[in-house]
């Protein structure tokens, strides 16, 4: 087991040689859809702060959240839904809670599929629909806008009933959403606007969405040994430079610059 | 040997032992007492959707091991005799999905299976949609599954002399029935334990089926699925369902185990 240990230490330290000593490392748990967004912010924020390294990891927010109340170490956790930060303020430093991002749900369309031209064609039978787990974010807002839209008249009153029928698998977090409908085997699935930047996509939009409902929010861990760094990695975040980065990633970014 | 003598000695590989058998017993003993401690465990064990996935896992492990079983062995009884190169190369092929990542093996399925894929079309025109069904969740089982199984296997039939079955059609019993009574026998406690290794596989599949099957309750969600999606809300219910899972996998391979022996002495009495 010292042997694992040993070879594993060397493993890390062999990544990490490129950095100074006192170097901090911040964990980030992070939600699946900020993949491309954190990763580049991340590199960006490296660059200005040489004695900080960034470690992302990302999954659905609700499983960080369980990793999180099961005790995994972590300097910064930010969920897509406010809820699960909420859940967990214990865990947290109240005073840096920010939001730094909002987004808006899109159904991602396969390249494959030419049948679906509307949002009512996702309640046709035989349509193939992809969503996140009920729990996970991005499956609780698009079932949320769902029973929305049914409600709409625009639509018939069973919409929500029907398009759930419709759905072949449910995911553990949007990005596995999107990765079906890259595949072509689904035909369509509700994602974040900002998941479809670059890919492409074909997709329709939701209307009627209110711009604060999905939000980003940060917080620090209350275990954490590097507030500091911890602090200053959110404050890069909501930056004009960092909101910049967020925008680009197809984020909405209403967070101003706080001084 | 030197059980009685003091100090207590045991050879370091009593000792390896020890420590391994400490290393994986902890986690299990763990798991067990969390579930037990968790005051949702009678509720999630009787849930619908514990109920559900564990039927689903435990029909689509038997359909895959009636496949796996039903063209294993004439395959690992005809590997056995071969020796030249060309069988080393399909020796090979066959051990490859034991080093796939499964969700490597879950993407390869859909190129090959998939809508997109390259028999997608034909599929389709055949009117078979694989994807997102209970049919490409055992695919997928015996996809990843197979090797183990064939591999035992084929070591059990190499294991049988070929005198013994030269001896049995020399004495006018037919080939087939030779291979029932003789080699089958023989190689029994093999088969069996390639067979538990195998189910052991299928039953904790997980990347391939999420990859190529997809995740929806009763048609495609197997055990593992349900404990990763009941993570996503409930450490409770995960852990139960972990419980579960692991208590019947635990059953069945000691069936297994107690089948394998058992053979064995009808096999003896041949002679």
């Amino acid at each position: 087991m010292l042997a694992v240990s040993a070879l594993a230490a060397i493993a890390t330290t062999a990544c990490a040689a490129d950095r100074p000593e006192n170097a901090v490392t911040l964990r980030v748990f992070a939600a699946s859809s900020l993949t491309d967004a954190l990763t580049e912010a991340s590199t960006a924020f490296e660059a200005e702060n040489a004695s900080v390294a960034i470690e992302t990891h990302f999954a659905g927010s609700s499983r960080l959240r369980a990793q999180l109340e099961e005790g995994a170490q972590a300097d910064i956790f930010i969920s897509a839904d406010p809820r699960h930060v909420d859940a967990i303020t214990h865990l947290l430093v109240e005073s840096l809670i920010t939001t730094v991002a909002t987004n808006e749900m899109v159904v991602a369309l396969a390249d494959s599929t030419r049948s679906i031209q509307s949002l009512e064609d996702l309640a046709e039978p035989d349509v193939k629909i992809v969503i996140a787990l009920p729990d996970v974010p991005a499956g609780r807002y698009a079932r949320a806008l769902l029973v929305q839209m049914a409600r709409q008249a625009d639509f018939p009153s069973n919409f929500d009933d029907a398009v759930l029928a419709n759905i072949v698998s449910e995911e553990t977090n949007v990005r596995a959403v999107l990765a079906k409908i890259q595949l072509g085997e689904a035909d369509a699935g509700f994602v974040y606007r900002s998941d479809l930047r670059d890919t492409g996509f074909r997709h329709l939009t939701i209307p009627n969405q209110n711009p604060a409902d999905i939000a980003y929010v940060a917080a620090v861990l209350r275990d954490s040994p590097h507030h500091d760094a911890a602090q200053a990695f959110l404050d890069f975040l909501i930056s004009d430079e960092g909101q910049q980065i967020l925008a680009s990633q197809g984020f909405f970014v209403p967070v101003t610059a706080t001084p | 040997m030197n059980r009685r003598a003091f100090p207590v000695r045991l050879p370091p590989g009593g000792i390896i032992t020890l420590v391994y058998i400490a290393f994986i017993a902890l986690p299990l003993i763990a798991l067990f007492v969390r579930a037990v401690s968790s005051y949702s465990l009678w509720d999630s064990l009787t849930s619908d959707i514990t109920l559900t996935a564990l039927r689903l896992s435990l029909v689509t492990s038997l359909i895959s091991m009636i496949v796996v079983v039903g063209a294993g062995v004439p395959i690992a009884r005809y590997l056995s005799r071969r020796t030249g190169p060309l069988s080393r190369v399909i020796d090979v092929l066959i051990d490859v999905p034991l080093v796939l990542p499964p969700v490597v093996a879950g993407l390869a399925m859909l190129m090959a299976f998939g809508r997109m894929g390259i028999l997608g079309d034909a599929l389709d025109a055949a009117g078979i949609r694989l994807p997102f069904t209970t049919a490409a969740v055992i695919l997928a089982q015996i996809f990843v599954s197979a090797p183990f199984f064939i591999r035992a296997a084929k070591l059990g039939f190499q294991a049988v002399p070929r005198e013994l079955e030269e001896i049995s059609q020399t004495l006018g019993i037919s080939p087939w029935r030779t291979f029932w009574r003789v080699t089958l026998p023989l190689a029994w406690p093999s088969i069996v334990g390639g067979l538990a290794l195998s189910w052991a596989r299928a039953i904790s599949e997980f990347g391939a089926t999420i990859m190529f099957a997809g995740n929806l309750t009763g048609r495609t969600q197997t055990m593992p699925l349900a404990i990763l999606s009941a993570m996503e809300s409930n450490v409770g219910a995960a852990l139960a369902l972990a419980v579960i899972l692991v208590a019947a996998s635990v059953i069945v391979l000691f069936v297994l185990a107690l089948a394998a022996t058992r053979a064995a002495v009808p096999a003896g009495r041949l002679e």
